[in-house]
């Protein structure tokens, strides 16, 4: 990548909304803005505030650059001498540095003419030239609780940055505030240049899941929004399966959590947000892209990041949570511009949080359902012999059924292991054990000749005369739906996990799959064999679903967010 | 021991150390000296006679160690316990260094020598006793003159340290500790434009100096309210050429943001530090240093924010931070927030834990007990008038002397503490001065985490009041004004006093410039919120003021009037009314800002300019402002003007005068506007706190924010009219108003004296 060669540094109070939004105007302008410390001999160098200024005085300026102080009013912490002194200040500070080229710039007229008074300088006025611009949203922020109000739904208001929420908001001030955010929010409700376009760029943050339900589904839409034109798609990965993606073709920064790193969380909270805006202010994606039950609050730290720009935050939310689970991660919904729901086939029994919760604040974000998102792209089903050859199944003498229980299913399920083992020894049935990239943990149990260490899986279904697997998402999905023979659905109860059991008897209910959850062993043995009594009888299942990939209609979604915001006027 | 006939003799030990030590092997000495049969218990004479070789040779090190074997071995006595006790001294060890020499030569040693190292030690340890030794010794030592100078100053004996400092500067010309303390001595006796001059004086001539010299010059300068000057200097330090960024250097920039207010841009330039941290390029000294300063001003939060990012703030502010742990509110994500962080301070996190103290209702008393009267100082004010007037009028009620201990956090006269001293001692009471109680008091382990996290002014304040609070164990405690009330508040409320009374003596607390008030302003609503505690204030403007400011219920401060004792303000001789006599117009006001002397200065030469009667002026007062006064007085023209310090008696005060004017910008309940009005002179002062409340119906409330000319022509308006008429009235009707026996009567009642014996308190 290249970079403007026009550097202008930026010195700003930590979390200074005034400085996200001028960042982003600059870059759009076609500078490279760097943060004040990292700049290395700047064309430039701009101050958001005078405080900002004042608080660099204990560092070394750089040289030569010519410098602008946009000059603030009083925020909600300072009072009126306070502000006043710094002014003061100021004006005996630049008096001394009378030889540099020094401008001064104020957000509204008032502000201009009275730091302009203290200082007994011209000061310019930094939205000359600009009109207002009507937004589709119109909220009222609240300066003492820190809050905004949209007729949709609240947000805190340092919930988004500020460069982000002018793309979509105009906002009025509740009474009360201080005379800085009145200029500030005026300033912000002011149209501002958009950039060159260009194919939009994409960050994807996977967690570290049980499974890889999430990097699957995340793989899945940023393979659709490749195929829509999207631009570079780059992936922000704790979950250890970093090298399917990579193998996939995309540029992927592996991530270790607090825990697999064993420090304190707050430590690792500090490096995260750290190395996540370095890679958000080199990249300038047009979104944020997570999978997860929550939203990490390192991302949305990150994210407020100054020289950001206004990347959207896009929350790929499954549903089908275990009942009565924890909810309140769904607060985090108003961090997100669109909180997209991957449909799921037995959404009718979803009794969990994403159904039942209200959260208090949702912000501005916009919710979605979209047909289930399974992955296509490498995936899609090999006719039979072409997928037993590819695996390297000559033996036709038996039936051939594949097992997926999900990552160290041997250790979680010995139970159940045992009980197929002993049934497919009755039914003269061979089980091919699909291992999990992520299981660590061997069995004695089986031969490794029997075991399939591929993925994705979905294109070798046919290889098979019948599956009996785990009943995670993708599992689910893929096999439902790419498959006639006989299924059984073995739900994995992980407090992790989605409610796999409420899934797998939703299938059974429907007649679409046979559901293992017997009480005895002779139950789960008699379920079994009535099973595997089906790869005799060549049974052939009709009714069940067929639907179109959701990961398509996720990525048209994504995109349609990306294009420049939506202006009324 | 047993004799052992291979080992070598005392006297060949001896010859070998003589040998050795002559080559110049005191290592070797040393060794030869260990390894012998013959320790510092049993032969002393070999080992003192190793460490005198050693100290002879330069060898010190050697010396002490030969020295700390006699220590342990019990046998140290003589030089050699002079030599270590010097050594401890020299490392700062003054409780070892005091106790070694009591254990050789007592607490009066007759040794020359002894005595003046004794005095040494003891500078470390009760500096009081040590000056007694030092303060006649005439020494070339440089340090230990410092030193004294310091014991000094912090006995309050500024003219003393004075005097000692010009004598060393003459003998030790450009040295900087000499003039750093000169500037100080200036400060704390009050010369604040001769320190500034100092400080600048040393700004320019001593490179090492010229840090600390800028931000004493802005520091001095603001408190002049002079902002110009004090942002000139304050910009001179910002934006040092060539700077060290040395840890000093840079914490120095950082005191001075926060002390001009400057927070969000000391929170920028700390967040930036911090992240340099991360490159290894800060000190961790710096990070002490803030962190200490910090934790004295009470941002706690902001400490653990260094905490929790992992910067070397020190043992002390962990180990504080893990005192406060349990006070400190979550704040999740908002925690690596500076802003967020530096919002959480103490006293406010305190604040659950002092209200879990409250009783669920006030004690019943006895009325027999002791009331505690707590005052900052006895300085020339009018609060501090009052509260002297309160204890006089309380004693005329019947209230016996021996009932009453008066508390001051400072008396020292050379501070100007102790205007009142001597009028207060005439009455009998027992006067106790905090400053003076180095005891701890005794406090459960909960209790003493909880002090350890107030404020360092708030603590100093406390912790020699719970100490007296334990010993008088009186049954009311009465604070006079915000700084004392809230200390003997709070020590009421730890100490368990049944009645606590606190006595605003301000107007408009929201609106006042003193920055240390926001800090008190939550422990005042905690304490306002207990059964035992009851705020008054002295006007209805003033109970209003408080009300607001801290959310109170409407007649929830209580008003007491002050009082004027009519003999002591006598009726003066009547004005003369001619036109051709002069009219005499008098200005009694501390010397600061806010008593706006130069407006004052220039309206009188408004009048001059404008009145056909001659006008004749006099100030009567004292302060940091002197100099400047006398300045513009001379600039003006009006040279005749006298300016007379030090007054107290009201007949030197208010006589030969017509007309008394005051143009402060901030005022509580004006005495002087009582006090005059009493002994007939009419009133003309600007309209702010409870200036109108005290003013008769025919005095002149002048607007708050007027000019010289136009307060002239208002005062000429008002001098035609009415203004000299009938000051028998004017007196009549402030006596009525201001009236002792009214005082005294509802301060028992709040104690309890009153509820408790019937009408009658006890005589």
């Amino acid at each position: 990548m290249t970079f403007p060669e026009k550097t202008v540094a930026i010195g700003a109070e930590p979390n200074d909304p005034l400085a996200t939004i001028l960042g982003c105007d600059l870059a759009a302008e076609g500078w490279n803005p760097m943060p004040l410390e990292r700049a290395e001999a700047p064309a430039s160098v701009l101050f958001t505030s005078q405080t900002a200024f004042l608080g660099s005085l204990l560092f070394d300026l750089p040289e030569t650059a010519p410098i602008e102080i946009v000059l603030r009013r009083a925020t909600a912490t300072q009072s009126a001498s306070e502000w006043a002194t710094g002014l003061h200040l100021l004006r005996q500070v630049l008096r001394r540095h009378g030889d540099r080229p020094i401008t001064l710039s104020a957000l509204s007229d008032t502000a201009a003419r009275e730091a302009g008074a203290i200082l007994q300088r011209d000061v310019g006025l930094r939205s000359d030239g600009l009109d207002p611009e009507i937004r589709l949203a119109h909220g009222v922020i609240h300066e003492a609780r820190d809050e905004i109000v949209f007729p949709q739904g609240r947000m805190q208001a340092s919930a988004w940055n500020w460069a982000r929420l002018r793309r979509r908001a105009n906002l009025n001030v509740a009474t009360g505030a201080s005379d800085d955010l009145h200029d500030l929010v005026s300033f912000m409700n002011l149209a501002r240049s958009e950039p060159e376009p260009r194919a939009p760029r994409f960050l994807f943050v996977v967690p570290n899941g049980v499974g890889l339900g999430h990097l699957t589904r995340m793989l899945a839409i940023a393979d659709s929004l490749r195929a829509q034109g999207a631009g570079e798609v780059r992936f922000w990965c704790f979950s250890q399966g970093a090298g399917i993606i990579q193998a996939a073709g995309y540029g992927v920064h592996y991530r270790m959590t607090a825990r697999h790193l064993q420090c304190p969380p707050g430590d690792w909270h500090g490096w995260e947000v750290a190395a996540l805006q370095a890679v958000l202010e080199q990249l300038r994606p047009e979104a944020v892209v997570l999978d997860g039950s929550a939203i990490d609050l390192a991302v949305t730290e990150a994210l407020r990041g100054t020289l950001c720009c206004a990347p959207e935050l896009i929350w790929i939310r499954r549903a089908m949570w275990q009942k009565g689970g924890a909810a309140e991660g769904l607060e985090g919904g108003q961090f997100a511009s669109l909180i997209l729901e991957p449909g799921d086939l037995a959404a009718e029994d979803d009794t969990g949080a994403t159904v039942t919760y209200k959260p208090a604040r949702t912000g501005l974000s916009k919710f979605s359902v979209t047909p289930p998102v399974t992955l296509t792209l490498g995936n899609t089903p090999l006719p039979r012999r072409e997928a037993r050859r590819a695996l390297g199944l000559r033996s036709f003498t038996r039936k051939l059924c594949l097992v997926s229980l999900g990552g160290d299913a041997f250790s979680r399920q010995q139970t159940a292991v045992e009980q197929i083992l002993a049934a497919a020894r009755r039914a003269n049935v061979r089980l091919i054990w699909a291992r999990s990239p992520l299981a660590r943990i061997p069995s004695d149990l089986i031969d490794d000749t029997d075991m399939l260490h591929v993925y994705p899986l979905g294109r070798f279904f046919e290889a098979f005369d019948g599956a009996i697997s785990a009943c995670g998402y993708n599992s689910f999905h893929e096999l439902l739906q790419n498959t006639t023979y006989p299924l059984m659905f073995v739900p994995v109860q992980h407090q992790k996990l989605d409610d796999q059991a409420a899934r797998a008897r939703y299938a059974a209910k429907q007649g679409w799959a046979d559901c293992l959850e017997a009480e005895s062993p002779q139950a789960m043995a008699a379920q079994l064999d009535a099973f595997f009594a089906q790869f005799k009888a060549s049974a052939t299942a009709t009714t069940r679903p067929r639907v179109r990939n959701g990961s398509v209609e996720m990525a048209e979604r994504i995109m349609a967010l990306v294009e420049p915001a939506e202006v009324l006027a | 021991m047993l004799y052992d006939s291979s080992a070598p003799s005392v006297a060949q030990v001896r010859s070998r150390i003589l040998q050795l030590c002559q080559k110049g092997d005191h290592l070797l000495a040393y060794a030869a000296l260990s390894g012998s049969p013959y320790d510092a218990e049993n032969h002393p004479g070999l080992w003192e006679l190793l460490a005198r070789q050693c100290e002879a040779a330069g060898a010190g090190d050697l010396a002490r160690r030969a020295r700390e074997a006699l220590l342990s071995a019990g046998t140290l006595h003589g030089g050699q316990a002079l030599a270590h006790t010097a050594y401890l001294i020299e490392i700062g060890d003054f409780v070892s260094a005091t106790t070694l020499i009591e254990a050789q030569f007592g607490t009066d040693p007759q040794d020359e020598t002894a005595r003046i190292i004794y005095g040494k030690a003891l500078l470390g340890t009760d500096p009081a006793k040590g000056l007694r030794l030092l303060e006649g010794l005439e020494t070339d030592d440089l340090i230990l003159s410092l030193r004294i100078v310091d014991a000094l100053r912090q006995n309050s004996r500024f003219q003393a340290a004075a005097r000692r400092l010009a004598d060393l500067a003459e003998r030790h010309p450009g040295e900087a500790r000499i003039a750093t303390r000169q500037a100080r001595v200036q400060e704390q006796q009050g010369g604040w434009a001769e320190a500034i001059q100092s400080w600048l004086k040393i700004v320019d001539e001593i490179p090492s100096q010229r840090v600390p010299g800028l931000l004493k010059v802005a520091f001095l300068q603001k408190r002049f309210e002079n902002t110009e000057n004090a942002t000139e200097s304050a910009a001179e330090l910002l934006t040092l050429e060539n700077p060290t960024r040395s840890a000093s250097e840079l914490a120095a920039q950082i005191e001075l943001l926060d002390m001009l207010g400057q927070e969000r841009a000391m929170l920028a330039a700390m967040h930036r530090l911090a992240r340099e941290s991360a490159h290894g390029t800060v000190s961790p000294a710096l990070w002490e240093q803030i962190a200490a300063s910090q934790v004295d001003a009470g941002r706690i939060g902001l400490v653990d924010w260094m905490a929790k990012l992992g910067l070397p703030i020190g043992v002390t502010a962990h180990a504080l931070l893990e005192a406060a742990r349990d006070y400190l509110p979550d704040l999740g994500r908002a925690a690596r927030d500076i802003h967020a962080a530096a919002q959480i301070k103490s006293p406010e996190i305190l604040l659950p834990a002092f209200k879990a103290m409250a009783p669920e209702r006030a004690r019943p008393v006895s009325g027999l007990g002791n009331i505690l009267l707590v005052n900052a100082t006895l300085a020339a004010g009018g609060a501090e008038r009052q509260f002297v007037m309160l204890i006089r009028a309380l004693l005329k009620s019947g209230l016996p002397a021996d009932r009453i201990s008066v508390a001051l956090f400072s008396t020292a006269e050379e501070r100007g503490h102790a205007h009142f001293l001597s009028e207060l001692t005439a009455l009998g009471v027992r006067i106790h001065d905090l400053d003076a109680i180095s005891d701890t008091p005794t406090l459960r382990p909960e209790v003493q985490q909880v002090l350890a996290l107030l404020p360092a002014r708030i603590r100093a304040d406390l912790l020699p009041l719970i100490t007296l609070c334990q010993s008088e164990r009186p049954m009311a405690i009465h604070g006079w004004q915000d700084r004392s009330s809230v200390a003997a508040g709070l020590a009421g409320l730890l100490t368990d006093i049944p009645r606590i009374v606190m006595s605003a003596r301000n107007m408009e607390p929201a609106k006042r410039a003193d920055p240390n008030l926001p800090m008190l302003r939550g422990l005042y609503r905690t304490l306002c919120a207990m059964p035992q505690v009851t705020l008054t204030v002295n006007s209805e403007a003033g109970a209003r003021g408080y009300e607001d400011w801290l959310d109170l219920g409407h007649n929830q401060a209580k008003v007491i009037h002050n009082a004027i004792d009519g003999a002591a303000f006598p009726l003066l001789p009547q004005a003369n009314d001619a036109q051709s006599a002069p009219l005499r117009i008098l200005g009694v006001f501390r010397f600061a800002a806010n008593k706006r002397p130069e407006l004052w200065l220039r309206t009188i030469a408004a009048l001059r300019a404008k009145s056909s009667r001659p006008i004749q002026a006099r100030l009567v007062g004292s302060g940091p402002f002197l100099d400047r006064i006398i300045e513009l007085r001379n600039e003006l023209g009006l040279h005749d003007i006298e300016i007379a310090q030090s007054l107290s008696r009201p007949d030197e005060i208010y006589c030969e005068a017509d007309v008394l004017l005051l143009m402060s910008r901030v005022e509580g309940t004006p005495n002087v506007v009582i006090e005059a009005q009493c002994s007939g002179l009419a009133v003309a002062a600007c309209d702010v706190g409870g200036v109108r409340e005290a003013l008769h119906d025919d005095g002149l409330a002048l607007p708050a924010e007027i000019g010289p000319d136009m307060a002239a022509d208002q005062i000429l308006d008002w001098l035609d009219t009415r203004a000299l008429s009938n000051p028998e009235v004017r007196r009549a009707a402030i006596l009525g108003k201001y009236d002792m026996a009214s005082l005294a009567m509802l301060t028992l009642g709040l104690y309890g004296v009153v509820e408790a014996e019937g009408e009658e308190p006890d005589a």
